[in-house]
């Protein structure tokens, strides 16, 4: 199963690019899209779920162009929109099976199966009888990503699927995406929280005002931010200024001062040790650096 | 491909939703509360106003799914754009739109799951209404009128509003703005759309009716199927559309044009649906047109007099018929053509004239001969015309407004549907009106609609028809086998009817007519109830002849009167020369099937009535006594002068005669009078003859009601003459009123002429000596003149001509008890002044005696002991005042002042509970005197104004304000100039309200407001020409609780009138409470007035029901 999105740009009606030109190939597995609020990336979501069309360029799913092919492709497709919310009047196991319906399982026994199924997954099977108004927060997006999950789709779309989680809800979230990623499905997860991405997948790619500035493994992005992520031991007089002069990824009270990690190609003046940098180190190195990298073509093979 | 897998899904599920919503839960179970609690009073309140519910069994289904249509309607515009706009709320649906279903799976899976849970609606009501029937044990379960009401009413009303409002929320996307919008239309459906012609915008089928009868089922079956099938296709594809504009991208372009397209041709398919609706109801009036215009042109042609006609009629997919008639030349000059009319359904196949063939030639309904040789003057000759077809029903009362013809009859919120005839596998119904044999001339003349020439013919008719049915008509019926029947007519007969289906009959010979009654197959739901009469029946008919024969003089003049039913929708029209409907035929009467509406025929209710009256009276009427009872009133109100017929309203007070009434056969059918000068002549005897006495119910109605029919004839009468009423008024009833009581006056005044007691029966015996032939008024006046030596001079002129109408005002009764020879006598004295310049006549009816009548119960149940009664016509001329002494065998209860024809309102008068005194100088003696002194309403000393005085003024501050304004004065329908009384609700502003207790001169008027704020005042005014102590009064009523309310608050009304006094002090307020209220002048009070112009207002606080407001009255102290 993949993913081959070619040339896709995106403007609206308001004159607003979205996406420009995008070009992207998604494979198996976990597939990260970072990047900021407004970025383009609920937009890309929404049209690789055929919930909106592109202006211009194409998505292939399998070899199939989406725009020929929307009921097939549909037919493989699971969503998880980023405010997910279900009909209030309906029960926790009565929206998975209107889900699973829809999602083409015909078998009222499979069906059944699946559903309990999916809620053990989810933890939701307690709550089975609840109507969705009286779930909690975190209930309602398990709930979410169990419709998204019904009927065994081949292309998961998450859309912002943690915010709001609390950090228990999160890691058990992620957790279930990385043990259905281990099965014959793409699954494509964007958000801007980067720990997401960094715990979840092994190929990424940023978007930034609608473009595309990276597409790689995590990995290699952390590589670029090697020897840039530094720890800086600052005196409350400092802070400001370093503040001013480099992007403060932490600060961290200490004794006298404040211990703050920075991301810059060179701390001079100040007393800073090197970190080894994390994704998130990396994304703001990279997010703060990419046109110079790309000016003095400082270009990775799976630079864009 | 569509998957119905998802719509079911879609479908499933969204009813679940809908179902739970508390919106809907709430509603549901209103509209089953409110409609349950409706009917369950219809089916088990068992009075006379429900009857018509439990007539037939279709009648508390129909109402129903009509109550429940307008519910639902509202709500499915809330929840189907509420269903769209739920789709906006991206997240939830989103999670959906990305399934591999289709725009259209979508939509009508949506639409689905909305039509299930108002079809489960319908289901639950439809059980209630069954539970409901079963339970009454009223009228037998019919599965059909559930399906077809269900099918044909609800089932695509829900689709049309389903799709109109997902349409316009995909194109509006704003729920507030196309709820009001929806909300606005479904209003503009209600109030005046849905009226339109032809019921074209009607798409709740609110005004459309739709009776479904238990004989032929509905009416107008292909209309409303068409009717509705346009609103079903245009609701599905308004649907469609919604799929079509969806905000979600669809599975293939493919997909999109294929909905596009089928939006496009069901869309198309109801826009050929609208045309074909408005084609229809076009061609019904073009064709009405037409043949009216063809009877204008030929209403010169001269048509033979039909002396016999025999009828040979098979009824089969089509009527096939011979009609050979014998036809006389009356006219001086020789006939080259002879001119037909006939139903414009049937083929004119073949005419011989004389045994030979003849040239005709058919134009729709026009028929003309040439006959073989010339037709001289007198010459007699027989034609026969074959003719076959199916008729055409729109060829009826073509002298009648197409939008009353087609108009429908009201009976609480259900709707009938005006039928003229039926020509149906179950059920055939054929009047003259339909044209059904051919009629020499021309069925009406549009130019001159009051004239009319009655033909009586010695019918004969044979009927063939299908095995199972039976045919009814005039006549001994005869058979040679089961197919073929023979009906031999006596009597020459104006016209003929037929009705066939599969009756069952009962038959009994009383003193020589054959009286019998011919009903639907299992319509018998009387027989049982009237089991203990046994033969006794036939007394009781027989009495009820003597009892409806005694006041008119005459006989029933046939052999035969038969009781036919006729399917719910069978309707008649008044015609302006007479008053016979065609429910009631010569020698028999179609009465509606079940009796619906007729609260006579609910034996089931009138038999317990009785009996608890019976039980609570400790009369012990047994069971037979009671069911003689029923009988009896059903005989009264069916068959005689009372209205049976609620849709027509109570005695005295409805515009339409009883349509069941038998009078016809005693005068219209019978006799025919004619007058150059005055071509409604026989109309008025028709009303004359008709008379009766003076109904104190119709003074009691009257004064309830409003003002009653007499009333608007003589307002009619003040502006206009006879002859222009007549050639002006399009209101056909009120020009019925105005011959009635023109007709009773022409024929009372040559009563008060010839005063002679035997001109009654002279009358009589002429109209029975010239019966089934025309009599020339001008040979009767002569016969009148030679036998009673009077002259009518130019009366008839006048009476026909002129407009002026005498005013009568009435002083105080006298009764004396005198003896004279040792016998007691009661002698009546007052006094009559016409205050016109014209002359008049004025009639005092006595009801003598104790017993009967009176105030409250009995007055319309037809019980009661019987009264003896007493008249007395007087002749006053312009400006004289009469003293009239009348001497009564009897102690009178209370008199009748009839003023007939005159400017009084109410034109008639009670004077309740009369008591005599004795008289011991008094003589027995009866005379009439002019008098100088005219009627004095006032005292001297009294000063009096009344609301009719320039000196009374009212006042409304809500008339000023300029949306009531702007409204007023784009209201286009007349308002009635009299409101009315107490059964009516007060009105909002100062309305005048007639009735013979107010005060008054020639007008006995108050105004009535609704009780408010205080804002809203009447004030009298009068100079004061002399300073003192006055004593103050005002005339009222006292309240005797007829109004709303129960009770304790109807034996003591609540509230108070509040008055203002005008003195020398300033003001006084004062407080009457309506309980203490006694008839005539009550005492305000005592106040010096020195000012020029005394004053009293009336303000409308207080509390009272209404307030009203009549005369004041200031009394200078001595």
């Amino acid at each position: 199963m993949d993913i081959s999105i070619q040339e896709l740009t995106k403007i609206y009606p308001n004159g607003h690019k979205a996406l420009k030109d995008i070009n992207l190939e998604i494979g198996n597995g976990m597939f990260g899209l970072l990047g900021a609020n407004g970025a383009g990336k609920s937009t890309l979501m929404r049209i690789l779920v055929s919930l909106m069309h592109p202006t211009s360029g194409k998505v292939l799913v399998n070899g199939m162009d989406l725009k020929k092919h929307r009921r097939k492709v549909r037919s493989y497709t699971g969503y998880l929109p980023q405010d997910f919310s279900a009909f209030p009047k309906l029960r926790a196991w009565e929206f998975l099976d209107y889900s699973a319906r829809l999602a083409g399982v015909k078998d009222k026994r499979k069906r059944r199966d699946e559903i309990d199924e999916m809620l053990e997954e989810v933890g939701l099977y307690e709550a089975r009888e609840r109507f969705a108004n009286n779930l909690s927060g975190g209930m309602k997006r398990r709930l979410g990503i169990a419709q998204a999950l019904i009927g065994d789709p081949k292309i998961i779309i998450v859309d912002e699927p943690t915010t709001g989680l609390d950090p228990d809800e999160r890691i058990r979230f992620r957790n279930l995406l990385t043990k259905i990623s281990s099965r014959d499905v793409i699954i494509v997860l964007s958000t801007h929280i980067v720990g997401d991405i960094s715990s979840t997948c092994h190929h990424m790619a940023l978007l930034r005002n609608g473009r595309l500035v990276y597409d790689g493994s995590p990995e290699d992005l952390i590589d670029m931010a090697r020897g840039k992520v530094w720890k800086i031991s600052a005196s409350h007089e400092q802070f400001d200024e370093v503040s001013v002069h480099f992007n403060v990824i932490s600060s961290i009270p200490s004794v006298g001062g404040w211990e703050l990690e920075v991301v810059t190609d060179s701390p001079d003046g100040y007393n800073a040790a090197p970190m080894d940098p994390n994704l998130e180190h990396a994304y703001v190195y990279y997010m703060e650096h990419h046109e110079s990298l790309l000016e003095h073509g400082n270009k990775i093979k799976t630079f864009v | 491909m569509i998957s119905f897998r998802n719509i079911g899904t879609i479908a499933r599920y969204e009813r679940r939703i809908l179902f739970r919503s508390w919106f809907f839960r709430i509603f549901a179970i209103l509209t089953l509360f409110f409609i349950g609690l409706f009917s369950g009073v219809t089916m088990f309140e068992r009075g006379p106003f429900t009857w018509m519910f439990r007539s037939l069994p279709s009648i508390v289904i129909y109402s129903n799914f009509f109550l429940l249509n307008i519910a639902q309607s509202v709500i499915a515009v809330f929840l189907a754009t509420d269903f769209i706009k739920r789709d906006k709320k991206l997240d939830t649906s989103e999670v959906l739109f990305i399934r591999p279903m289709s725009n259209f799976e979508y939509i009508t899976g949506k639409t689905m799951g909305l039509l299930w849970v108002f079809i489960l609606l319908n289901l639950l009501l439809a059980a209630l209404t069954s539970v409901y029937i079963f339970i009454s044990d009223q009228v037998p379960f019919r599965l059909i009128p559930f399906m077809a009401y269900f099918f044909l009413v609800s089932l695509p009303s829900l689709i049309f509003i389903t799709g109109l409002s997902f349409a316009l929320m995909t194109v509006i996307k704003n729920q507030a703005i196309t709820f009001i919008i929806l909300l606005g239309y479904i209003a503009l459906e209600l109030f005046y759309l849905g009226n339109r012609p032809g019921y074209i915008f009607d798409y709740m089928v609110f005004a459309m009716p739709v009776p479904f009868s238990d004989i032929i089922g509905f009416s107008n079956a292909g209309y409303l199927i068409w009717h509705r099938a346009t609103y079903l296709l245009l609701g599905s594809g308004l649907i469609l559309f919604s799929a079509w504009r969806l905000k979600r991208i669809p599975n293939s372009q493919g997909n999109n044009i294929l909905v596009l397209i089928s939006t496009l041709v069901l869309l198309s398919l109801s826009v050929v649906g609208f045309s074909e609706m408005i084609r229809q109801n076009k061609k019904v009036i073009n064709n009405r047109e037409a043949y009216a215009g063809l009877s204008t042109k030929n209403y010169s042609v001269k048509a033979p007099l039909m002396k016999e006609a025999s009828i040979n009629i098979e009824l089969g997919e089509t009527i096939d018929a011979v009609s050979t008639m014998v036809l006389k030349n009356p006219f001086d000059e020789t006939l080259d053509t002879l001119l037909f009319s006939i139903n414009p359904g049937f083929i004119v196949e073949k005419v011989t004239c004389g045994g030979e063939g003849a040239f005709f030639l058919q134009d729709r309904l026009l028929l003309k001969v040439v006959p073989s040789k010339d037709f001289l003057p007198g010459d007699i000759t027989t034609i026969e015309v074959c003719y076959s077809g199916i008729p055409d029903f729109d060829v009826s009362y073509l002298d009648i407004d197409h939008e009353d013809v087609y108009g429908h009859v009201q009976a609480m919120n259900i709707r009938i549907d005006k039928k003229y005839g039926f020509y149906t596998n179950n059920y055939i119904l054929l009047t003259k009106e339909n044209l059904w044999y051919p009629v020499p001339g021309i069925a009406y003349d549009p130019s001159r609609p009051a004239i009319f020439r009655q033909q009586f013919t010695k019918f004969g008719l044979s009927v063939k028809v299908r095995p199972g049915m039976v045919p009814v008509s005039q006549g001994v019926r005869q058979t040679d086998d089961s197919l073929l029947y023979r009906f031999n007519i006596r009597d020459p007969l104006p016209q003929l009817s037929l009705a066939v289906s599969d009756f069952e009959e009962k038959k009994i010979d009383i003193d020589g007519i054959e009286v019998g009654i011919a009903w639907y197959r299992g319509h018998d739901y009387f027989n049982n109830q009237l089991e203990e009469l046994g033969d006794t029946i036939k007394n009781l008919i027989s009495e009820f002849l003597d009892d409806y024969e005694r006041p008119l003089g005459m006989y029933y003049p046939y052999r035969k009167f038969t009781l036919v039913e006729a399917p719910v929708q069978f309707a008649s029209q008044p015609h302006s020369w007479t008053a016979a409907l065609q429910q009631s035929q010569p020698q028999m009467v179609y009465y509606p099937e079940g009796g619906f509406n007729i609260r006579q025929a609910d034996f089931k209710s009138n038999y317990r009535m009785i009996k608890r009256d019976s039980d609570r009276n400790k009369e012990g009427l047994t069971k037979k006594e009671i069911q003689a009872r029923v009988f009896t009133n059903f005989m009264n109100g069916v068959l005689g002068e009372e209205n049976a017929d609620i849709r027509f309203g109570p005695p005295g007070t409805s515009s339409q005669s009883n349509p069941y009434s038998i009078y016809p056969n005693y005068y219209y059918y019978v006799n025919y009078i004619t007058s150059e000068e005055c071509p409604v002549l026989n109309y008025a005897f028709e009303s004359y003859l008709r008379k009766g006495e003076d109904d104190p119910r119709q003074i009691f109605m009257s004064r309830a009601m409003g003002l009653g029919n007499d009333e608007k004839a003589n307002l009619l009468l003040k502006e206009k003459s006879l002859k222009r009423v007549i050639a002006e008024e399009e209101d056909q009833q009120q020009i019925n009123n105005v011959l009635r009581v023109k007709g009773s006056y022409l024929l009372t005044w040559m009563e008060k002429q010839i005063n002679d007691s035997n001109f009654d029966q002279f009358l009589l015996d002429y109209l029975y000596n010239n019966s089934y032939k025309e009599i020339k008024f001008r040979q009767l006046e002569s016969d009148i003149s030679n036998r009673f030596s009077i002259k009518m001079g130019n009366f008839l002129t006048n009476w026909y001509n002129e407009s002026d109408l005498p005013a009568f005002g009435l002083g105080n009764f006298e009764v004396k008890e005198v003896i004279e020879n040792s016998q007691a006598f009661f002698v009546v004295k007052t006094k009559v002044t016409n205050f016109s310049s014209v002359d008049g006549l004025v009639k005092f009816s006595f009801q003598l005696g104790g017993g009967g009548g009176g105030r409250g119960g009995g007055f319309f149940m037809g019980g009661g002991a019987e009264q003896e009664t007493e008249e007395r016509i007087y002749l006053i001329d312009g400006n004289q005042t009469k003293e009239f002494q009348m001497l009564l065998d009897e102690s009178p209860r209370s008199v009748i002042f009839n003023t007939l024809l005159s400017q009084n309102i109410p034109v008639s008068s009670m004077e309740w509970g009369l008591r005599a005194e004795k008289d011991e100088n008094g003589k027995a003696e009866e005379y009439e005197r002019i008098v100088e002194k005219p009627v004095e309403l006032s005292l001297p000393g009294e000063l009096i104004a009344d609301n009719t005085d320039h000196n009374f003024e009212v006042f409304d501050p809500s008339l000023e304000n300029p949306i009531r304004k702007f409204f007023e004065s784009r209201r286009k329908e007349k308002e009635e100039e009299f409101v009315r009384g107490e059964f009516g609700p007060p009105p909002t502003t100062w309305k005048k309200v007639a009735n013979s207790d107010y005060f008054g001169k020639i007008e006995h008027s108050a105004m009535v407001v609704r009780s408010g704020d205080g804002s809203k005042t009447a004030a009298w005014k009068m100079p004061i020409k002399e300073a003192g102590y006055y004593d103050v009064y005002v005339f009222l009523e006292r309240q005797r609780g007829f109004g709303p309310g129960r009770g304790r608050d109807r034996r003591d009304p609540p509230g108070k009138f509040v008055y203002t006094v005008a003195h020398d002090d300033g003001t006084e307020k004062i407080g009457l409470e309506v309980k203490d209220f006694e008839d005539g002048w009550n005492l305000l009070g005592s106040f010096y007035i020195s000012s020029d112009t005394a004053k009293v207002v009336l303000s409308d606080e207080g509390g009272a029901d209404r307030v009203i407001a009549d005369a004041v009255k200031w009394v200078l102290q001595r």
